[in-house]
């Protein structure tokens, strides 16, 4: 498959590229498209075959040390899966908040409050559980070397998790938020299998706090600058707001659009924090006696996200395949594997495969790809 | 040694038991496929379980259903070379495909068919909606409508004392035909627009915009009608059940959270066209045992529809949803169009000065 598939034999321990891409733009381009007009056409219907030949494109286009994924789940797998979730989950929970909001009719403010408050919470359990579980899926439909990945563990217990993380990181400003993350992510890495190994994952909380504190403070900083700039602004200008006529509602665009500018920084910031958070990931993360290795930056998990936001936004997402190719690109140049390269003692692992899939990451729309 | 008179292939075999890469020679013969290490057989698929799970123009991996091993052959030309040997295998994948192409179709013809019958749904979900449920439900709705509406002043309906005696007038002496399925709560929105509104449990909102640029009050009498007979038919709360539904179904088939808002599928959701001319004709009837005539009503639609006419752009929203108002107001134009007059002088100038004589908000 790959020109250096001897080297990855080496026995003497040397850093390989985690992986290689291949993907060409202009084939998946073609996907993409065609899976939008049949989407379109079918009234959305169609989508879960077209995400299903993205996947297959995406994975067969990928080398993991020497040989090709391969992505083995179907459209009508997710299918299912989402019929299952609407019909089971989502029209009876819709009604059900639909008489709650009627009954509460004239209840106190507290108790709208608090039915307000429950059903945020409920809706943070179930995208939880709804990540948890569209990563099962895809874990199971990953093939590499004819072994399949998996990934044990609750999803109910992670979104009760995921809950608890939101409360916590909410009362204590933002400053539990990487404590949070990290629980989390050990909780996905250690339940993670590749065939019958599990990686190993040790990452250590003070390796994370160090950028995340310089970015909250900065953060902080900046965002009681802008809010403080806005409200001068709109304090003076704004004086009848609600009668909205055609002067006052150019200006409320023009504060809109400078508002959502003033929040670019902020994110730099937020993905420069999240790309430390990663450089650390992958370097804590071990596998069959190989050590990941990761020369991802701040500055270059910033650019590398922002300029995917703005791809995908400007282009209305049909620049898809080029945001994927960059994803790809980033690993394939910044992530490595110390070891000698043999996987030959890696065994089967077989478990239960789910047999539909990601009903619930669909209707929240949290599922990654 | 195992004859090689069929044709056959170098490939990399995974057994799907350990990830060992082995070197093979697979064999294609008439009924089945060997995979071949040295001497040996490792495995033999027969044909009619053979699927494809991967190819990009150079390489093409072969499997048997249902098993995890898998051979990828990646010789110069082997692409062709392979596919040409498995015409089952791709017979057997254009029939997947039409079966793809059905489901999807049947699906398509599922959603079409329930939104064909959205209509009934929603008129057999309101018959079977107690009224007091729905009062419930439009003392709610309204309670969001204010909040739309309300600036950083906190006030969003009008509550002059003159101004709402004489509205209240205008609604008694409309409402005097029959026993109204529930008791009209008219009030006026302190909001530019040319607009009114009925929510559920007859709850009626008229906007300022409206009742100022209303000729007289026989013009703004024409509009009140029309909003007090959608509420006799219970048309809100059947466009509400319907709004909701088409925007959950919207929802499902495009797979975003399901977890609408009350009041912006409320105010998203238009009438249909059929629910307006009864509501037309309603309003008409009403004027007419009113003894205020449609005069009013028929001028107001005239000068609708010479908007509509001018503009394109910024139409005020109570027509955007609406039959054409030329053919409003000509069959408002066919009824008795004089009467009296239920206001006085002054009473019509207090209801049209409603917002601007607002009593401080300290006073109500």
């Amino acid at each position: 498959m790959s020109d250096d598939a001897t080297a990855i034999h080496s026995p003497v321990p040397r850093t390989h590229a985690l992986i290689r891409q291949h993907v060409a733009p202009g084939a998946l381009f073609k996907i993409v498209l065609v899976n939008l007009a049949l989407t379109i056409l079918t009234l959305g219907i169609y989508r879960f075959w077209g995400k299903t030949r993205v996947r297959r494109y995406l994975w067969g286009h990928v080398e993991l040390m020497g040989e090709r994924l391969e992505y083995t789940g179907t459209g009508a797998e997710l299918f299912k899966g989402a019929l299952v979730i609407v019909f089971l989950l989502l029209l009876p929970l819709f009604v059900a908040v639909g008489m709650a909001d009627v009954m509460l009719i004239h209840a106190s403010d507290e108790a709208r409050a608090a039915k307000e408050a429950s059903q945020g919470l409920v809706i943070v359990f179930l995208i939880g559980v709804a990540m948890f579980r569209a990563r099962r899926y895809r874990l199971t439909r990953t093939s590499w070397r004819g072994i399949y990945a998996n990934q044990t563990g609750s999803s109910l217990r992670y979104g009760l998790m995921v809950v608890a993380s939101y409360v916590l990181a909410g009362l204590s400003v933002g400053l539990l938020w990487p404590a949070c993350a990290v629980w989390l992510k050990r909780y996905e890495m250690t339940h993670t299998w590749i065939g019958g190994q599990r990686p190993e994952f040790t990452p250590k909380l003070s390796k994370i706090y160090a950028p995340f504190l310089i970015a909250w403070v900065i953060g902080v900083v900046y965002f009681s600058a802008v809010g403080l700039g806005f409200s001068v602004a709109l304090g003076i200008t704004a004086v009848d707001v609600p009668d909205l006529h055609a002067d006052t509602v150019d200006e409320l665009v023009l504060y809109i659009l400078g508002f959502y500018l003033s929040l670019l920084p902020l994110s730099a910031l937020f993905y420069w924090y999240r790309g430390r958070a990663y450089h650390h990931y992958v370097s804590s993360t071990r596998f069959m006696g190989h050590q990941a290795t990761s020369a991802i930056t701040g500055l270059g998990f910033a650019g590398l996200t922002i300029g995917n936001w703005l791809l995908a936004t400007f282009t209305l997402g049909l620049a898809a395949p080029l945001v994927y190719r960059r994803y790809l690109r980033f690993v394939e140049t910044r992530v490595g594997l110390v070891g000698e390269g043999n996987f030959d003692a890696l065994l089967q692992n077989p478990i239960d495969k789910p047999t539909r899939g990601e009903g619930l990451a669909d209707a929240f729309d949290v599922g990654a790809i | 040694m195992p004859s090689m008179s069929a044709p056959f292939e170098p490939a990399t075999f995974y057994d799907g038991l350990s990830a060992r890469r082995r070197d093979v020679v697979v064999r294609f013969d008439a009924d089945a496929v060997s995979i071949l290490e040295g001497g040996d057989i490792l495995a033999r698929w027969p044909g009619a379980e053979l699927i494809l799970t991967g190819r990009d123009g150079t390489s093409v991996t072969l499997a048997r259903a249902g098993n995890e091993a898998r051979a990828v052959f990646t010789a110069p030309g082997a692409y062709g070379r392979v596919l040409a040997q498995l015409p089952d295998v791709r017979g057997r994948e254009r029939r997947a495909r039409r079966a793809l192409w059905a489901t999807v179709l049947a699906s398509v013809a599922t959603v079409a068919g329930v939104y064909a019958a959205m209509p009934w749904f929603a008129s057999l979900v309101v018959a079977l909606t107690p009224l007091d449920y729905e009062r419930d439900l439009g003392t709610m709705a309204a309670a969001d409508v204010a909040a739309f509406f309300a600036g950083p002043k906190g006030r969003a309906s009008c509550h002059a004392e003159a101004g709402g005696a004489a509205l209240d007038k205008l609604v008694a002496r409309l409402s005097s035909d029959a026993a109204p399925r529930f008791p009209y709560v008219v009030e006026v929105l302190d909001t530019p627009r040319v607009n009114a509104l009925a929510l559920p449990g007859g709850r009626i909102f008229l906007f300022r915009g409206l009742v100022e640029k209303a000729g007289d009050e026989s013009e703004l009498a024409g509009v009140l009608a029309h909003e007090m007979a959608h509420v006799d038919a219970r048309h809100p709360l059947q466009s509400l059940v319907r709004g909701m539904s088409l925007s959950v179904l919207a929802d499902v088939l495009m797979g975003d959270a399901a977890m609408g808002n009350l009041s912006t599928v409320l105010m998203a959701t238009s009438y249909s066209r059929a629910s307006e001319s009864h509501a037309d004709e309603g309003a008409i009837a009403k004027l007419e045992t009113a003894g205020i005539g449609a005069g009013g009503m028929a001028r107001f639609f005239e000068r609708l529809s010479d908007k509509e006419r001018d503009a394109y752009f910024g139409l005020p929203d109570f027509l955007s949803t609406h039959p054409a108002s030329e053919a409003r107001a000509e069959r408002a134009r066919q009824a008795p169009q004089s009467g009296r007059a239920v206001l006085t002088d002054g009473e019509w100038r207090a209801l049209q000065s409603i917002c601007t004589s607002n009593p401080p908000l300290s006073a109500m």
